[in-house]
């Protein structure tokens, strides 16, 4: 449906996008995911027609529009400021590209208010945006995209402006809206947990290079690099420098970790070890017996959010998050056994920073 | 020694009371000079003499008061329009930040800075019908030459051009504004399919619509000063009074025929004019769609 091809964008000396290649399929969401500066609004730009790539094609529904004006690629934009016309109505808003693109005033009519009506904004025709909650502003944003039934909808942090409250709110309309339109949207936003429960594929971008594109729960468990691995979840992966030795995996300050089954790494080598921290029993009894390769860590801090709780633990200078079970009842200062499971440990290359 | 810091007010007031006192002495002072003076009879040389509202009274029948007046109103009717939409187009065609939109952006300002006096000399060089550079591409072009000096309604669509090209300040103020206008409203309305003309109809006038009327406003008053000097230098206030307006019936009568209290008449008719068309502006203005905001 959507295919880029090693589409490279350069600002001056600044390489926005290195041959970034991406597949979209027909009625996907996507999230492309990335901290600031990583390309991915860039990425969005390109696709729309409003920037030009220096390098590699654009294709949307097989058409090749890498040269096409942005109107004529047949997709909208949402953007994060809203983009709203304050001079007019709601009803203006939402019709604002069918009155462009010249549609008869009973068609247009007619469209706009099911855009409206699908975004329940009804009500609110006849409104300035002035005269909007921020929540009802995205809708109309929103519902102004969906109203001239593009091929592809571009969302650019459309939730960025709203509380956290009204963001959760916001995230099912989305969800909603593409499960009724079965349009096929590319969603930018630099929350990782905003990538992960939206889309249904999530595409990370770092440094204007594409890092890895997979399922949300592919990329959150088997991370392709060390950078996809510390930039999703939250709180992200604990990276342990290691050595092979003796079957398990060293480092500094007595921490040990298994090795997944049927790995090896071969005796005095180095690896960056990795592990979420649901992938760590704590506390734990180590040694006395205990089968499980086990060490032990200085509880530093207890952050609790409602039915969960984190332990943030220190291993030396290394800094480990656990997630204990409710129960559990160990203050800052104590310490604290941890083994984690063989399964949940993923090895990189402390060279490339590379899944292996 | 204790000193008392200022309190906010007082240190407002303080740098107020400059520009307060300019006002006072340069504006508030010499209009009620004027209106004062709009009564009496008055040559400088023996003091003033109260003449109640006779002044008034001799404008009706004054012929050439009688031409000014409507001169004036054609020169605003002309001249404040072009101005105020040729200050927007430029601001529009050189508001991107390009090296040769900045060259351009200077060239559109500098009439505005060069002195009048040289810019009218300029001006009576290029429309001279024998040796100037207009005649000689007109007739070049095998054209007629017109000869603007001559013509009435050609002598007063010259002023209203030349008024045309001091528009720096309104094109700075439209640029300011253009610019402050968000990028992606532009940025939707190329995905949404508008064209220059439906972005330009639908979204930059009346998002600038209130700028504009506020520059259409002041320029009742300002365009008046821009004519001033080509009138005077450049077409003489003739032919046949085509190019006297109120401000050169005023410089005449004031300081060539000395009748300083007449001239103060003109002055507060000059004055009581651009009130109402600024009050009628306003109005008009209030009552469509674009509220002064």
């Amino acid at each position: 449906m959507l295919v880029l091809e090693a589409v490279t964008k350069r600002y001056g000396a600044v390489q926005a996008l290195t041959e970034l290649s991406l597949a979209v399929g027909e009625g996907e969401l996507i999230a492309l995911l990335g901290p600031s500066g990583s390309g991915k609004s860039t990425a969005l730009r390109v696709i729309a027609g409003l920037e030009q790539a220096d390098a590699g094609r654009v294709l949307i529904g097989g058409r090749d529009v890498t040269d096409v004006a942005p109107a004529k690629r047949d997709v909208a934009m949402v953007f994060q400021s809203f983009a709203l016309f304050a001079h007019l109505t709601v009803r203006e808003n939402i019709g604002f590209g069918l009155a462009a693109r010249r549609t008869p005033a009973a068609e247009r009519e007619q469209r706009v208010r099911a855009a409206a009506e699908a975004l329940d904004l009804g009500q609110l025709l006849g409104r300035r945006p002035r005269a909007l909650s921020g929540g009802e502003r995205q809708r109309v944003a929103l519902a102004r995209a969906l109203a001239g039934r593009p091929a592809v909808l571009l969302m650019d942090e459309p939730l960025s402006n709203l509380d956290a409250p009204l963001r959760e709110r916001a995230r099912a309309e989305i969800r909603r809206v593409h499960r009724e339109t079965g349009m096929t949207v590319v969603y930018v936003t630099h929350d990782q947990g905003e990538a992960l429960s939206l889309g249904e594929r999530v595409a990370l971008l770092d440094g204007g290079r594409l890092r890895q594109v997979g399922a949300p729960d592919e990329v959150y468990e088997h991370p392709a690099d060390r950078v996809v691995a510390r930039f999703v979840g939250s709180p992200p992966m604990n990276l342990v420098a290691a050595r092979g030795a003796g079957g398990v995996l060293r480092g500094a300050d007595g921490i040990v970790l298994p090795l997944p089954a049927g790995v090896v790494v071969a005796e005095g080598e180095e690896v960056l070890a990795g592990f979420r921290p649901e992938g760590a029993v704590c506390p734990v009894a180590v040694g006395g017996g205990d089968e499980r390769v086990g060490f032990e860590a200085v509880l530093d801090v207890v952050e609790r959010a409602g039915h969960e709780r984190l332990w943030q633990l220190l291993a030396g200078a290394q800094r480990l998050a656990v997630r204990p079970p409710r129960e559990a009842t160990a203050v800052p200062g104590d310490v604290v056994g941890l083994a984690v499971d063989p399964s949940a440990v993923r090895l990189f290359d402390v060279g490339t920073g590379r899944a292996r | 020694m204790k000193r008392r810091r200022p309190s906010e007010t007082t240190a407002a007031a303080l740098m107020v009371a400059p520009y307060m006192l300019g006002l006072v002495l340069l504006l508030v002072l010499p209009a009620g000079v004027t209106f004062a003076l709009s009564l009496t009879e008055y040559d400088l040389l023996s003091s003033p003499s109260f003449t109640g509202l006779s002044n008034f009274g001799d404008l009706l029948d004054d012929p050439s008061f009688r031409a000014a007046l409507p001169a004036t109103l054609a020169f605003l009717a002309l001249a404040v329009p072009l101005r105020v939409f040729g200050a927007l187009a430029l601001a529009l065609a050189l508001h991107r930040r390009t090296r040769a939109a900045a060259v351009q952006r200077g060239m559109v300002f500098l009439p505005t800075v060069v002195p009048d006096v040289a810019i009218a000399l300029l001006w009576l060089f290029l429309i001279n019908p024998l040796y100037g550079p207009m005649a000689a591409l007109l007739s070049g072009a095998g054209l007629p030459v017109p000869d603007l000096l001559t013509d009435p309604t050609g002598a007063l669509l010259l002023v209203v051009l030349m008024s045309a090209f001091a528009i720096g300040e309104g094109f700075v103020i439209a640029l300011a504004v253009r610019r402050e206008l968000p990028e992606e409203l532009y940025e939707l309305a190329r995905v949404e399919g508008a064209s220059t003309g439906f972005t330009f109809r639908r979204l930059t006038l009346p998002l600038m619509a209130p700028t504009l009327s506020l520059l259409a406003i002041r320029d009742i008053a300002l365009s008046l000063q821009f004519a001033f000097v080509p009138a005077l230098l450049v077409t003489g206030g003739g032919p046949d009074r085509a190019t006297t307006f109120l401000p050169l019936l005023v410089y005449r009568n004031a300081f060539e025929n000395g009748r300083y209290g007449y001239a103060a008449a003109i002055t507060v008719v000059s004055f009581a004019m651009t009130l109402v068309i600024v009050a009628t502006q306003v109005r008009i203005l209030r009552r469509g769609r674009f509220a002064l905001q």
